[in-house]
Order: C-alpha cells, then sequence, then structure tokens
C-alpha cells in the first residue's frame, strides 16, 4: 500500500508543479481555455489518447468483458475507426472555422457557425447537462482506484480526485491540462503494456495458450455472442462503428481541437494517429475482464472492478503502475469535461452574467463556474453512486453525440440552417431518450435511431425552409 | 501516378475497412492487428504531405 500511495503523491506532485509553471496561461479565456490554439500535434494527440480513454474504457468495459466476452472490443475498434475517419475529414473545418471565429468550445462554435445567439444557448446547456452524468461516471471511477489504491473510504477518495483536478484547472486552464493529459498518456502506456504482459505471462510466454485456456473455459469469452447489447455479432460491430463515429463531437474534446497549431495535413496525419491508436490499446486493458473471470479463483461482486483485483492477485509487484494508471486515464478525461462543461455553461449564460464578470473576469467567472459544476458532480457521485457506470457515462454522451450528427456532421459539410440545427438536436435526442428510457430498444439501437433521425430531421427541415 | 487525393481516400477507408472485417472474424486479434495498421496508415499520410 505504502508504494501505491508514494507513487500517487509523486503523481500528484508532478500535476500540480506543472500548473505552478503554466499559471500565467490564464490571463485571457482565449489562452485559459484554448491554449492560444498553438499546441503541437504530439504534445495535443497525446494528450487527446488518455482525454478519450475515460473511466468506461478501464473499469466499466473490462467489466461487460468479465460478464460478457469480448464484446466491448466492438466499441472500441468501432469506435477508433470512426477517430480516423471523422477527425480527419472535420479536423479542419473545425480547427480553422473555430480560429476564425475565436470559438472557445462546442456551444460557442455552433453559435458563431450558425449565426444565431439560440444555438449556442441550447447547445450549451445540452452540452453541459450530458456531461455532468459523464462527470458521475468519472468520478465513481476515481474514487473506486483511489480507494482501492490507497485504502481511504470512496467518499474521500472522489472528493480528493475532484480537488486535485481543480488545482490545475483553475491554475492555468487549458496548457496544464494538456500536459498532465500527455503525462497521463505514458503513464497509461505503461500500464497497457503491463496488461499485455500479464496475457503472455499466463500462457507461460504464449498468449495463444492464454487465449486457448479461456476458450476452452467458455468460447463466448473470445467470440462473443453480443449479448448485452442484444445484436448478433456482425451488426454489432458495424453499428459501433457508426454509433460511435459522432463520438469525436462529444463536447468533451473540443477545447483539444480547436487548441491544434494548425489543420496542415503532416500535423493532422500525428494528431489523428495518436488519438486512433488509444482504441486499440486500450483493448489490452480490457481483455483483463475475461482474463479475470476464467483465471481468478473467486467471483467478484463488482465486475467494475475486474482490472484491480486481476492486477492486485496475479501482478502484486506491478499493482503501483496499475493504479497510477487508472488515476492517470480517469483524471484526464475529468479534467477535460470539467473545462468543457464549465465553458459550455459559461458561453450559454454570457448574457445573465455580464455584470459579475465586469467585476471580477472573465476568467475568474469561469473559474467559478468550474467549482460550482465540480461541486455539484462530487455530491451527486457521493450521494447517489451509479451501479452501472457504463450506463451513466455512455447513454448520455453516446445520445448527444448521435444527436449532433445533423448540425455537425450534415450540417458542416452542407447547408447551415440554424432552425434546422436546434430542431434536429433536440427532437433526436429526446426521441432517443425516450426509446431507451421505456426500454422499446436497448440503448445502443436507440444512440442509433437517434443518429438517423437527426441527419433526416436537419436535412427535411432545411430543403422545406429553403423551398419556402 | 495515382492522383495524392485518391490515394489517400483509398488508404483511410481500405485500411479501416480491413480492420472492421478483421474484427468481425476474428475479434481478439484486432488488438494487434489495429494498433500497427493505424501506425501504419498515419506514417504512409504523414509520408504523402510531407512536402505540402
Amino acid at each position: 500500500m505504502e508504494i501505491v500511495t508514494l507513487s500517487l503523491t509523486l503523481f500528484i506532485i508532478a500535476i500540480i508543479v506543472m500548473a505552478v509553471i503554466y499559471r500565467k496561461w490564464a490571463v485571457s479565456i482565449e489562452s485559459y481555455v484554448v491554449a492560444k490554439r498553438a499546441a503541437s500535434p504530439w504534445l495535443n494527440g497525446l494528450a487527446l489518447f488518455s482525454t478519450y480513454n475515460s473511466a468506461w474504457a478501464v473499469l466499466g468495459g473490462p467489466g461487460v468483458c468479465y460478464s460478457y466476452g469480448i464484446v466491448e472490443f466492438a466499441t472500441f475498434i468501432g469506435w477508433a475507426i470512426g477517430v480516423f475517419i471523422i477527425l480527419w475529414y472535420y479536423l479542419p473545418l473545425i480547427r480553422d472555422l473555430g480560429a476564425k471565429y475565436g470559438a472557445t468550445g462546442l456551444a460557442s462554435y455552433m453559435e458563431a457557425y450558425y449565426g444565431k445567439r439560440y444555438v449556442g444557448i441550447v447547445a450549451g446547456i445540452i452540452a453541459w447537462y450530458a456531461t455532468l452524468f459523464y462527470l458521475v461516471g468519472q468520478i465513481k471511477g476515481i474514487g473506486l482506484v483511489l480507494s482501492y489504491g490507497t485504502g481511504i473510504s470512496y467518499d474521500k477518495a472522489a472528493s480528493l480526485g475532484v480537488i486535485i483536478a481543480l488545482i490545475y484547472l483553475t491554475l492555468s486552464g487549458l496548457r496544464a491540462v494538456l500536459f498532465v493529459d500527455a503525462l497521463c498518456t505514458l503513464i497509461m502506456m505503461s500500464f497497457c503494456f503491463t496488461s499485455l504482459y500479464l496475457l503472455f505471462a499466463l500462457g507461460g510466454g504464449n498468449i495463444l495458450n492464454t487465449i486457448n485456456t479461456m476458450y476452452k473455459f467458455d468460447p463466448r469469452t473470445i467470440f462473443p455472442t453480443g449479448e448485452p447489447y442484444t445484436a448478433d455479432p456482425i451488426t454489432l460491430w458495424l453499428f459501433s462503428t457508426i454509433v460511435y463515429s459522432m463520438w469525436q463531437f462529444t463536447p468533451y474534446a473540443w477545447q483539444n481541437y480547436l487548441a491544434l497549431r494548425s489543420s496542415k495535413k503532416t500535423d493532422l496525419s500525428i494528431f489523428v494517429t495518436l488519438a486512433t491508436v488509444s482504441g486499440a490499446f486500450i483493448t489490452w486493458v480490457s481483455i483483463l475482464g475475461p482474463v479475470g473471470r476464467v483465471f481468478l479463483p473467486y467471483k467478484l461482486k463488482d465486475p467494475d472492478t475486474v482490472v484491480l483485483e486481476v492486477s492486485k492477485y496475479f501482478l502484486p509487484s506491478l499493482y503501483p503502475i496499475f493504479i497510477c494508471g487508472l488515476f492517470a486515464t480517469v483524471l484526464a478525461t475529468l479534467d477535460s469535461a470539467l473545462l468543457a462543461a464549465s465553458t459550455d455553461l459559461y458561453h450559454a449564460i454570457k448574457g445573465i452574467i455580464k455584470p459579475l464578470e465586469k467585476r471580477v473576469g472573465s476568467v475568474n467567472v469561469l473559474r467559478i463556474i468550474l467549482i460550482g459544476t465540480s461541486v455539484l458532480v462530487c455530491y451527486f457521485a457521493i450521494v447517489y453512486m451509479p451501479v452501472y457506470m457504463v450506463y451513466t457515462m455512455l447513454i448520455g454522451m453516446t445520445g448527444v453525440s448521435a444527436a449532433l450528427t445533423g448540425p455537425l456532421a450534415v450540417g458542416l459539410k452542407w447547408r447551415k440552417d440554424p432552425l434546422a440545427a436546434i430542431i434536429s438536436l433536440i427532437l433526436s435526442l429526446i426521441i432517443a431518450q425516450l426509446l431507451v428510457f421505456y426500454g422499446i430498444t436497448p440503448w445502443l439501437t436507440g444512440c442509433f435511431v437517434g443518429l438517423i433521425l437527426s441527419a433526416v430531421i436537419y436535412i427535411t427541415v432545411t430543403l422545406a425552409r429553403s423551398h419556402r | 501516378m495515382i492522383e495524392k487525393k485518391k490515394l489517400e481516400y483509398l488508404l483511410i477507408f481500405g485500411i479501416n475497412a480491413i480492420i472492421l472485417i478483421n474484427g468481425i472474424i476474428i475479434p481478439w486479434t484486432t488488438m494487434f492487428t489495429a494498433p500497427i495498421a493505424w501506425i501504419i496508415l498515419g506514417a504512409l499520410l504523414y509520408y504523402i504531405y510531407r512536402r505540402e
């Protein structure tokens, strides 16, 4: 336990030192939120690597794989295919238009692009609200990891994680976030490679032995049937690729997109490759789910803890790497999501808070919103700890990213129509959530319906209005 | 000589389609094939556009 606490403390000290070094970047909203739009593709891509990978990727995903086999491979690989294609074709547009309009996040970008204030207000509030749910899942992740690693209680661990993120977020904004996230990526990579090492070690140096043992135990661990998504495997892979393609429009990575220094194809290839490979590396961790089911001599009460249990049982000497890696991954997503949610809310309520802004300055207003949002999500994560992490985190975010198909995937490449953007965003989001909430369709199908509806409604309304 | 744009299109959609099919047929192997394929794809794209 002491080694875990020591390595975590060293990591936290490094983060805070970085924040103090970069505190001068918090002079204006432009440098505080998008780091003066001058981040190198290497740093930014590495940061995006760990921003993309959330508590779901390292705890919830392996948890699902523990119960149903490597079914989450479909979502990780499908999502990464989407990262490559969507980012390659949309990022130049997002980055360059963002710089032209001075956009600082999803909401301000949409408002500037569509030229109407109401678009920014609606998009900002929806983005903030959806990110809240996502953040609750992240904080559960941080609470679980820290309480496992150091032995302190879940409540204290969750609050501690949020306080650490808040320290460097309020001090220096995105510049510190990029460095912390890049550092987190390096720690996460060692954690991914350790997982791979375990896979080899369990088969006596040959990974095929490990796979064979798992196959003999239950063929479904290696060839999943498509549960719990109630789809056959082929449909699941195709669905995941399509639905998760739109995941790239989720609010929490927009700061990274807007902060990229240029949209040259060489910079783009570095940035996109770094961001994409994370999807493949995280499968190395999620295969620990079925490994836990086959090789652990006892059954787990909470499948979400499988990675922790596997590392504790098989690799006690490398356990600190696992804990630090998990902590780094969740922290990297938590900080970006907190910053994105606060920026979007700040943009949506800009009109109301103008007097306050004049008195204390815009960066300080953003800091107040950041602290308020953190307290709110921390309260929910502690008082109403979500039982199924995957559901809390994904339904909201996947739903929102699917609903953004019309306004962004279609709207950015085709005609722009502010009213169509808002109608398609709100209607598809409501219908998708109702479908899932009333159990009419499984959630992945609900999100898929939302995605199609969003595109169809956007096109229909745009055409109808242009004919008038 | 294939045009750069066509080559880019072919590479991006070709390699990603191969990864997708690989995943549908033998899911567990994508943990090795996908990272290698994407790093090669990124390097090739960088190489194509390095002089611009």
